[in-house]
């Protein structure tokens, strides 16, 4: 297993919910980037460095997309198909963590390329173990894009 | 038993010249007995016997003749009388029926299929589909008739038609089955067909209300599902908290726990709001525009004075008909949806205005703030969509606005030039209109709170 640290792109509304994988990534012993963005406009405007991420020293690439799916601004599959359809931008790893289990929101979201989706698990302990599994698997098992 | 086209069965037609039959019969038989026997024993002379014998046959002839008379003209009126009830039930029947023989030259019809076709029976009788229909619908009348034939049963079918009395489109459902004397030789197919527009109308809208449902149901579990993750999770951490001590986490996750039951709450408040907009109704009254968008006004004054919006209202005053705090909402949330976007802009207006063109009265809420981008025009309208993470509110007021105009059969659309650039809120209400605008006049949300403009 490899411990370098990584640049994580959040993009989540609920601000409850971006505390909770905040929570869960200070815990990996790696020291990991975690940027949180708000809405699907802010992730492309990240992505794309715009207006307030235009300095590549504070805004530095992703390794690694955390996507919620219903955004306020530019939907999360609008985002996920703006990365995915863009070559510089295609090789990031695109993980969908959000409350919907809707058969048509995955369908969408695989059709859409992303690499994993992941449903919010309303446990506790459900919670803090798919993002142990998620940390493991994600950031230390997986061979980076880059 | 197989019906013929006569309508009489072959049981039938058998009883009914027995009935004429026997009654001859026994009439005929009891002649020969006891005329003979009379003749026998009254005359004696051998002569007159011979010239009684020939009197009495041409007797028997007379009286029989006439009791044939009478017993058939008995059957003939009965028949008559069940065949003019049956021709009246068919002309009857509302629905449009007819008899195609295998050729599919019509047979017969009744006074709907008259009417529909817009012919008489005597201009139809001997036709065929072709002479009465286009030649594309006449292809598909003569397939269902070939279909009936060869299922040797009832078919359905359902096409669009033009009614010849109005010239209105009508969804026709017709059944064809073939028909069968009682020999069971093909007489041709009868049909019957039945306006169905409204009914197919009706289903369509039910199947448009199952989908909203879904969309609905899935919006709601989504979104509720969300602050109970939270809930959920940060008792969790407030377990741990407590093992630990940390009584500085403790406030902070009581926090997060606090603010998502917050949220649970608004929405489901909203939730039963919207529900309620279609079930509970106040009675309709007579109102006018201009004092009700006053009452919208004042009802968000607060927050129009806080980003010192001017309120203006132009075109003609328009009297409606309806539920009063309902119809303001409209307003209401439209103002408020417009405070709410306007962003940086300097100059902050909304505009309310009524156009009238010649086919209806559009309803206009027109803001200079930060618009709309052309892919969120139709989200907007959803449950819980807000475009700005940022912004109070649940993002339920215009979906609110949507049902309420759609209870007054009317529709909603917004029209921007892209974001910064203003948007505006297009709506009618027909269900609402009452009567034709009145004057024309310019007034300031300040007067309309004052009601200086009043007298309308």
């Amino acid at each position: 297993m490899k411990g370098e640290p990584i640049v994580i792109l959040l993009v989540e509304d609920d601000p409850a919910h971006a505390e909770i994988v905040r929570r869960n990534f200070e815990n990996f012993r790696v020291a990991n980037m975690l940027m949180h963005v708000e809405d699907g406009q802010a992730a492309l405007d990240y992505l794309y460095r715009k207006g307030m991420y235009s300095d590549p020293e504070s805004s530095p690439r992703p390794g690694l997309i955390l996507l919620d799916l219903r955004l306020p601004r530019v939907d999360g599959i609008e985002v996920l198909q703006k990365v995915k359809g863009d070559k510089n931008l295609c090789g990031i790893p695109v993980i969908v963590l959000t409350t919907s289990a809707a058969e048509s929101d995955v369908a969408m979201a695989y059709g859409s390329h992303a690499n994993s989706y992941l449903v919010k698990p309303v446990d506790f302990n459900q919670f803090v173990e798919l993002m142990e599994s998620l940390g493991y698997y994600w950031l230390a098992w997986n061979q980076k894009p880059f | 038993m197989k019906n013929g086209f006569n309508g009489m069965s072959k049981d039938s037609i058998g009883a009914a010249v027995w009935k004429v039959v026997l009654p001859y019969a026994l009439f005929a038989s009891l002649w020969i007995l006891l005329s003979d026997v009379l003749v026998v024993l009254l005359v004696r002379d051998p002569l007159l016997t011979g010239v009684i014998s020939t009197l009495k046959g041409w007797g028997f002839v007379i009286v029989t003749s006439m009791l044939l008379s009478v017993l058939v003209r008995r059957r003939v009126v009965k028949q008559n009388w069940v065949e003019a009830n049956l021709r009246t039930l068919i002309n009857t029947i509302p629905d449009p029926v007819w008899l195609k023989d295998s050729n599919g030259a019509y047979l017969s019809c009744n006074g709907a299929f008259e009417r529909f076709v817009g012919k008489t029976s005597v201009q139809v009788l001997g036709r065929t589909d072709y002479d009465l229909f286009e030649s594309g619908i006449a292809d598909v009348f003569s397939r269902t008739d070939g279909e009936a034939i060869a299922v040797g049963g009832a078919v359905r079918s359902e096409e669009w038609l033009t009614v010849a009395a109005d010239g209105s489109r009508a969804l026709m459902e017709t059944i064809k089955t073939p028909m069968h004397d009682n020999s069971g030789r093909l007489i041709g197919v009868l049909g019957i067909a039945r306006d169905i527009t409204e009914r197919k109308r009706a289903e369509e809208l039910l199947n448009e209300k199952h989908a909203e449902m879904e969309r609905f149901i899935y919006t709601v579990s989504h979104d509720l599902k969300s602050p109970l993750i939270t809930v959920r999770t940060f008792l969790g951490y407030l377990e741990q908290d407590l093992a630990a001590n940390d009584a500085g986490r403790v406030r902070q996750d009581m926090g997060y726990v606090r603010a998502a039951t917050d949220k649970m709450e608004r929405m489901l408040g909203e939730l039963l709001e919207v529900s309620r907009v279609g079930r509970m109704a106040n009675p309709p009254t007579i109102l006018m525009l201009r004092e009700l968008v006053a009452e919208a006004v004042d009802a968000v004054a607060g927050q129009i004075a806080q980003r010192q919006v001017k309120v203006i209202l132009t075109g003609d005053d328009v009297e409606l008909y309806g539920d009063r705090p309902r119809l303001a909402e409209i307003w209401q949330n439209l103002i408020e949806n417009g405070v709410k976007y306007m962003g940086g802009t300097a100059d902050p207006v909304i505009e309310i205005g009524t156009h009238k063109n010649c086919e209806e009265t559009v309803f206009t809420v027109c803001d200079n703030g930060i618009g709309i981008e052309p892919k969120d025009r139709e989200k907007i309208f959803g449950l819980f969509s807000k475009l700005d993470a940022g912004s109070e509110g649940t993002g339920l007021g215009l979906a609110l606005v949507k049902k309420i105009v759609e209870i007054y059969q009317g529709r909603i659309w917004v029209e921007s030039e892209g974001a910064g650039r203003g948007s505006t809120f297009f709506f009618t209400l027909p269900g609402a209109l009452n009567c034709q605008p009145r004057n024309r006049e310019q007034v300031t949300a300040e007067e309309l709170k004052t009601g200086s403009w009043g007298g309308v």
